[in-house]
């Protein structure tokens, strides 16, 4: 860490050199120093030694490698000094001064987008993979891939070859001619969306590529399965198949994902899928042919649990580095009773008139938060019904983190729930949910809501951040999940995994340095009693 | 369709179950999904002719400042409610001889939140479902999609 010191003796401060009587040979400054705004106070010997940290724009923090206070380059960060925007995790990460000195700023690159500072100063551009997906995509002969995160074209024709879907494992590729069937149709897949709205109403209809899911063509005779892929990310597709010329054939799409990255079924029964099912064609050479899911049909909103469980799995990916998560089954069907719910690698959503869980992303995303508990960390949520009133405190964290990851997955801090009486929605950016006993014990009951709002605000950042945290991210909140899952817990708060476990684990993780911020959210503005003692140290 | 709204929210004294604090959560689903702290149960009596009397009773958890009832599209305000305590609203339906779905939901408010939950019952003649031809698509891995086509 570069840090320049600039000392001064303030001699007069312990009585000078010439100060008489017994108080002006004692300092009794705390070992480790203190801090007062950017100025930091620890002894030498008996003398107090000052030193304004403003002077270099550097802050008066707690030094986790000397204990001790001392002064820091807030932008001096791991990986490197921050002068202009750099990327840094996926997030353009700046430079600005508060207060007097240096404090990062951290921007997370929206979906769709990507930090990229190849041009010599970081910022946020469009995805060039954003529409591929894993698998790559064909656009007539034309393969596109994602290459170290850029777009590669490769024209087929070049080599004589077509462009064809081969199998999960390899995805579109360039193949010989004779390696395919005669036949082909090619075109786009979406489905009918009605995105949850703040208000936790539904907007109006509006289609949706069905990225990821598997796509095939059907003879309409048999119901034989001619050929099969994956629709790529923007909801291109192209199937290559035999068929007799002219018999009439029709494309399928089913709301599943067989890639190892992305293992979704979302289920209609016990043991099928739902399909959808395009208007018949005869079968010919070339065919262009565009399948939308229709609200009507009963089917959409299965597409869209699969689009959320992709969010989901993604986001798995790019956080926890898991390229092979355990299977996840989705059960929904129109007017399933049985409740919404997550156990055991299965999540099931109501698809009642009164509550129909179809198109309601969040709640969808809150559930695989208790996927993302299960397969990268840890939970001991005893389960049950909550509401936000004060609970368990395992059942608080559980369901807190799951509605946090819900956020954060589709980077706007509202939970929305539709239902027939119109449905509701919360922003835990702007909500405050404070322990109900500030001066209580670790174990107290706390609300779910409390739990969303510190994570939200710990993991927020950028320019118009209104709390003071905002030197980490997203991706560093969720980590705590690796902690969970593998530290030892310490014996205070509840039994179990708690929010007092999770702010454990983040000080091991990401060091005192953020002990004020982290106190600020946690028990300045939320009142929760934390004592800042974890096994990653105490916080000053 | 001839729809007679003929009783409103009892505010005082309809069945104020006795409960003074949080009323214990249903511990029945795992890890289920955020909800209002209120019950909603529909319940429906024939009266004979085609009418029916549908009663929507709702039941805060927890002391709510403002509980609002919505039964069948109407919509009242019955102000603050303690823990326990019901609030019932019943509208009679006019069928006709057919059957059809009744909504009902209630919403609590607290300081600037507001959740709802909401109930459906059928009444009138049995509810037939929309005629939908599925065909099972044995997929080249062995499993099945069930194929819906418009």
């Amino acid at each position: 860490m570069r840090r320049a010191l600039v000392l001064c003796l303030v001699l007069a401060a312990c009585g000078g050199d010439d100060a008489a009587g017994p108080d002006a040979e004692v300092c009794d400054l705390p070992a480790a120093g203190t801090c007062d705004g950017n100025v930091v106070s620890r002894c030498d010997g008996a003398e107090v030694v000052t030193q304004d940290c403003g002077e270099d724009l550097e802050a008066c923090v707690f030094l986790d490698d000397e204990q001790t206070f001392g002064c820091a380059d807030l932008c001096d960060l791991p990986g490197g000094p921050v002068d202009t925007p750099v990327c840094r995790d996926g997030a353009v990460v700046s430079c600005s001064e508060e207060d007097g000195h240096h404090v990062p700023v951290i921007v997370s690159c929206g979906v769709g987008t990507v930090c990229d500072d190849s041009n010599g100063a970081g910022a946020c551009v469009a995805d060039p993979c954003s529409g591929i997906g894993p698998q790559g995509k064909c656009a007539g002969e034309t393969f596109t891939a994602c290459v170290g995160g850029a777009a590669a074209e490769t024209d087929c024709t070049a080599t004589g070859d077509v462009c064809a879907y081969v199998d999960d494992a390899t995805g579109y590729a360039c193949v010989a001619p004779a390696t395919v069937g005669a036949m082909a149709v090619a075109g786009i897949a979406r489905y009918e969306d009605r995105a949850p709205q703040v208000s936790g109403a539904l907007a109006a209809i509006a289609p949706l590529p069905i990225r990821g899911a598997v796509i095939s063509v059907i003879r309409d005779t048999d119901s034989v399965v001619l050929d099969t892929a994956i629709v790529a990310d923007d909801g291109s597709y192209v199937l290559r198949y035999d068929a007799t010329l002219g018999e009439l054939v029709h494309v399928t799409a089913s709301s599943s994902s067989p890639l190892a990255i992305r293992p979704i079924r979302v289920r209609r029964t016990m043991t099928s899928t739902h399909g959808f099912g395009g208007a018949s064609f005869a079968a010919a050479t070339a065919t262009n042919f565009d399948l939308l899911v229709t609200d009507s049909s009963g089917t959409s909103e299965a597409f869209n649990l699969l689009d959320q469980a992709i969010i989901g799995m993604d986001t798995i990916r790019a956080v926890f580095d898991d390229a092979a998560p355990p299977q996840l089954t989705v059960r929904w069907a129109r007017g399933s009773n049985d409740g919404t719910y997550y156990g055991g690698n299965q999540i099931h959503l109501l698809g009642q008139t009164s509550d129909d869980d179809g198109y309601d992303d969040t709640v969808m995303l809150h559930e695989f938060g208790h996927y993302v508990e299960d397969v990268e960390g840890r939970s001991d949520n005893p389960g049950g019904g909550h509401d936000g009133s004060p609970d368990d405190p395992r059942l608080a964290w559980s369901e807190g983190f799951a509605t946090y990851f819900a956020m954060m997955a589709r980077g706007v801090p509202v939970y929305m729930d539709s239902n027939s009486g119109g449905g509701w929605g919360w922003n835990a950016d702007d909500s405050i949910t404070e322990a109900p006993m500030p001066t209580g014990p670790l174990d107290q009951l706390v609300s779910e809501d409390m739990i969303a709002e510190n994570l939200w605000d710990l993991g927020d950042a950028g320019l118009a951040d209104d709390d003071p945290m905002t030197s980490a991210g997203h991706t560093a909140v969720l980590q705590v999940q690796a902690h969970l899952r593998t530290g030892t817990l310490r014996e205070v708060g509840h039994d179990g995994v708690d929010l007092v476990d999770a702010l454990d684990g983040w000080f091991q993780q990401q060091g005192l340095s953020s002990c004020a911020p982290v106190r600020t959210v946690v028990t300045g503005i939320r009142k929760f009693p934390y004592d800042y003692a974890g096994p990653g140290g105490a916080c000053p | 369709m001839r729809v007679l709204l003929f009783l409103c929210v009892v505010l005082a004294g309809c069945d104020p179950a006795p409960t003074p604090a949080k009323a214990p959560a249903p511990r029945t689903a795992p890890h289920g999904k955020p909800t209002a702290a209120v019950e909603v149960r529909l319940d429906a009596v024939d009266r004979g002719g085609g009418d029916y009397d549908v009663t929507l009773t709702a039941t805060p958890t927890v002391a709510t400042d403002a509980l609002e009832l919505v039964l069948d599209g109407r919509k009242v305000a019955a102000g603050a409610v303690a823990a326990g305590e019901a609030r019932t609203m019943t509208t009679r339906i006019h069928l006709g001889g057919r059957g059809r779905e009744v909504l009902g939901s209630a919403a609590v408010g607290q300081g600037n939140r507001r959740r709802n939950r909401a109930a459906s019952t059928w009444i009138g003649a049995p509810q037939v479902a929309p005629a939908q031809t599925i065909t099972i698509i044995t997929m080249p891995d062995g499993s099945e999609v069930a194929e819906v086509r418009e």
